[in-house]
């Protein structure tokens, strides 16, 4: 994908309308750069890739990057919230560094903020889709909330509730491109949505392992999850076939080192090749729905599929 | 890994599905990563049939037929027969007879396993289940047309170890007969609607209690007495029971794929509360119908115990669970179906006793 910097993206999709952020209302701009500038804008850069090979008018580019990055970072504002986190990309959280009140304010802003710019867009489907999308995104905070201190829970039981939480925006800037240019094809918009699930699985499949040191390129925080009480679908698939005592001991681990004495250092790297190739398969899944998706799209458009082919590399192994 | 992903309303969709596409290969639906649209397309992993690992015989006849659902016919089958006069029969010895309605309702039964995968295949709702019917079609093991074959096969036993039965009194089993495969087909109907809900629950009553009970009776002559009546009464709204407590793991993929199941319209919290009362009301209701059996007191002590028993493990089970995902669903499930074994077996071994 085109490096672009941070600042640039930021500067270019934070004002679509001359009424977003107004100075009025105090620390909103100063809470949402601080939150912007530590994220990489993965998504506003994937919507750009969509633009350049559907040719897709600038300013409507502008609206789907601003859009999709409003609703994601309104959800980092909330989880953290929820999740009582200290640190965002590498930063105190927003609720820590204001107040809680500003950060719930803040995301249901930048909520409204969408609703408003996109139903001025004019396009009635696009903004019923990205609703839809939005409380998909809340469904899976419900109720993966619900799941904190359940070690019971099955690698299906993770996937669903990923599926409504992660995968819900990838599935976005795969859709809402077509959608803003009033393309309705039902098999089209199904192809992309297995698609946009899958890449959505691979790239949280790909932060649990980082969760275990594994392809940690950026050095995050290691069993943030376990120690917050949540079974993630590795810790799940290390974990599985362990007996009840050790299981109970290796979720209580404070530490990898810890955790991995208990288990061996050759089970476990077994277990990440064993978990690794069943996400091979997942790859080799959006690959053939990407050739499948290719069928659908006219000449001009098909260059987009190369670039949707290094998806998979860069979410889940997080090579550049 | 080769894959291949039609429209449901390509041709080649049903052939991949019935596996008639291929002698050397098979077609395994893949589940769609979505559920909650409706979906046209269809996603197959196809795999060479040398290359498809199938179980031991037994494990694969297990696995087909499911002999384990027998026991929701077998208990009213046994205990209406322990409870029969079987003095006056009129072309058959009773020996004869129960060997034959016995063979009919397992043969029969067998059908309605093998028709339950087939419906489940066909309208691909085993890949939304945590829990579904049969992993015969779900891994490959048989062609989707092979087990449809057999399925009209086991019908045909049936309806050939029956007929003897059925020549007997054939106005009072033919309509039995008939009636049992109208609603047994009907629970297989995807519609929404309170109406069909209560259809659907319908279906299931009469199918594990009253008809086999009622059959029964007339096979030997019988007339159904208060006690068959409140066996057929009880068993039904046992299976119920059973049924939901087991079926609320589904919830969510019910749900998200429109299901037109009692769960599916319920939604969680209303299903949560409506079985903590379930879970106590059926099994009073059950000792309160065996009150009209003979002997009643060693059925109403004996059974009471159990109930006590599994009706604390399972509430407190169910009030664990908080959301359609919690780990404690499949908790329920497995301990539903401990309670409904151990409750069988003590009702054969009772019928027993007091026969």
């Amino acid at each position: 994908m085109q490096d672009i910097s941070i600042t640039s993206l930021h500067m270019d999709i934070k004002i679509y309308d001359p009424k977003d952020f107004p100075g009025y209302l105090p620390k909103l701009n100063l809470l949402y750069d601080d939150l912007f500038h530590g994220g990489k804008g993965f998504r506003a850069k994937l919507i750009r890739v969509f633009a350049e090979n559907l040719a897709i008018p600038q300013q409507t580019e502008k609206l789907l990057a601003q859009t999709i990055e409003f609703i994601h970072n309104a959800s980092l504002l909330h989880d953290d919230l929820i999740d009582r986190s200290s640190l965002r990309r590498g930063k105190t959280t927003a609720w820590l560094k204001y107040t809680p009140e500003y950060a719930v304010l803040a995301g249901d802003y930048l909520l409204a903020r969408v609703m408003v710019n996109l139903s001025g867009f004019g396009n009635i489907k696009l903004v019923q889709y990205t609703a839809e999308v939005i409380s998909d995104l809340l469904e899976g905070e419900w109720i993966q909330d619900s799941l904190i201190h359940d070690f019971e829970v099955t690698l299906d039981q993770l996937d669903r509730v990923h599926n409504l939480k992660t995968a819900s925006l990838f599935k976005w800037c795969l859709r809402s491109p077509f959608i803003a240019l009033e393309n309705y094809d039902s098999t089209l918009h199904q192809t992309l949505e297995e698609m946009g699930t899958l890449l959505g699985m691979l790239f949280q499949r790909s932060d649990d392992l980082l969760d275990f040191d594994i392809r940690n390129y950026e050095g995050k925080a290691l069993l943030g999850d376990l120690k917050s009480g949540y079974l993630n679908s590795f810790g799940y698939f290390l974990t599985k076939d362990l007996a009840p005592d050790l299981r109970k001991k290796v979720l209580a681990s404070q530490s990898l080192g810890e955790l991995k004495a208990l288990l061996s250092e050759k089970y476990f790297n077994d277990k990440v090749t064993e978990f690794d190739l069943i996400n091979v398969k997942l790859i080799e899944r959006y690959h053939h729905l990407l050739k499948f998706l290719s069928e659908q799209l006219t000449e001009n458009q098909r260059k987009l599929c190369s670039h949707l082919a290094k998806l998979p590399e860069l979410l889940y192994w997080r090579k550049a | 890994m080769e894959l291949k992903t039609v429209k449901k309303s390509d041709p080649e969709f049903y052939q991949l599905l019935e596996g008639t596409f291929s002698d050397s290969k098979r077609a395994i639906p893949l589940r769609p990563m979505n559920q909650h649209i409706a979906f046209e397309l269809a996603t197959f992993e196809i795999l060479p049939v040398a290359q498809i690992k199938k179980p031991n015989l037994l494990m694969l006849t297990n696995e087909l037929l499911k002999p384990q659902h027998f026991l929701i016919v077998l208990v009213p089958f046994l205990l209406t027969l322990f409870s029969l006069s079987l003095e006056s029969q009129i072309l058959l010895s009773i020996k004869t007879k129960v060997i034959l309605l016995f063979l009919s309702l397992l043969v029969l039964t067998f059908y309605m396993n093998l028709q339950r995968t087939l419906a489940e295949h066909y309208q691909l709702s085993h890949l939304y289940a945590s829990a579904p019917a049969s992993s015969i079609l779900q891994k490959g093991w048989m062609r989707a047309a092979t087990v449809r074959r057999l399925s009209w096969f086991f019908l045909g036993i049936a309806m050939l170890l029956a007929s003897p039965l059925v020549i007997e009194q054939p106005e009072k089993l033919v309509p039995l007969v008939l009636l049992t495969l109208i609603l047994h087909q009907g629970l297989h109907m995807q519609k929404e609607g309170a109406l069909y809900l209560v259809r659907s629950a319908l279906n299931h009553l009469l199918l594990s209690g009253p008809l086999v009970v009622v059959g029964t009776c007339y096979v030997f002559q019988n007339q159904p007495q208060v006690q068959h009546w409140a066996l057929a009464v009880a068993w039904g709204l046992w299976i119920l029971l059973w049924r939901q407590l087991r079926s609320f793991r589904e919830m969510m993929p019910f749900t998200l794929s429109k299901s037109s199941r009692f769960i599916a319209q319920m939604g969680f919290d209303k299903t949560q509360s409506l079985l903590r009362k379930l879970i106590i009301t059926i099994p009073m209701i059950v000792l309160g119908l065996f009150s009209f059996f003979p002997q009643a007191w060693i059925w109403v002590l004996t059974t009471a115990i159990l109930h006590s028993y599994f009706i604390i493990v399972e509430m407190d089970c169910l009030n664990k669970i908080q959301s359609s995902l919690s780990s404690h669903l499949e908790d329920l499930a497995s301990i539903a179906q401990k309670h409904h074994y151990i409750f069988a077996i003590i009702l054969i071994l009772i019928g027993l006793l007091t026969k």
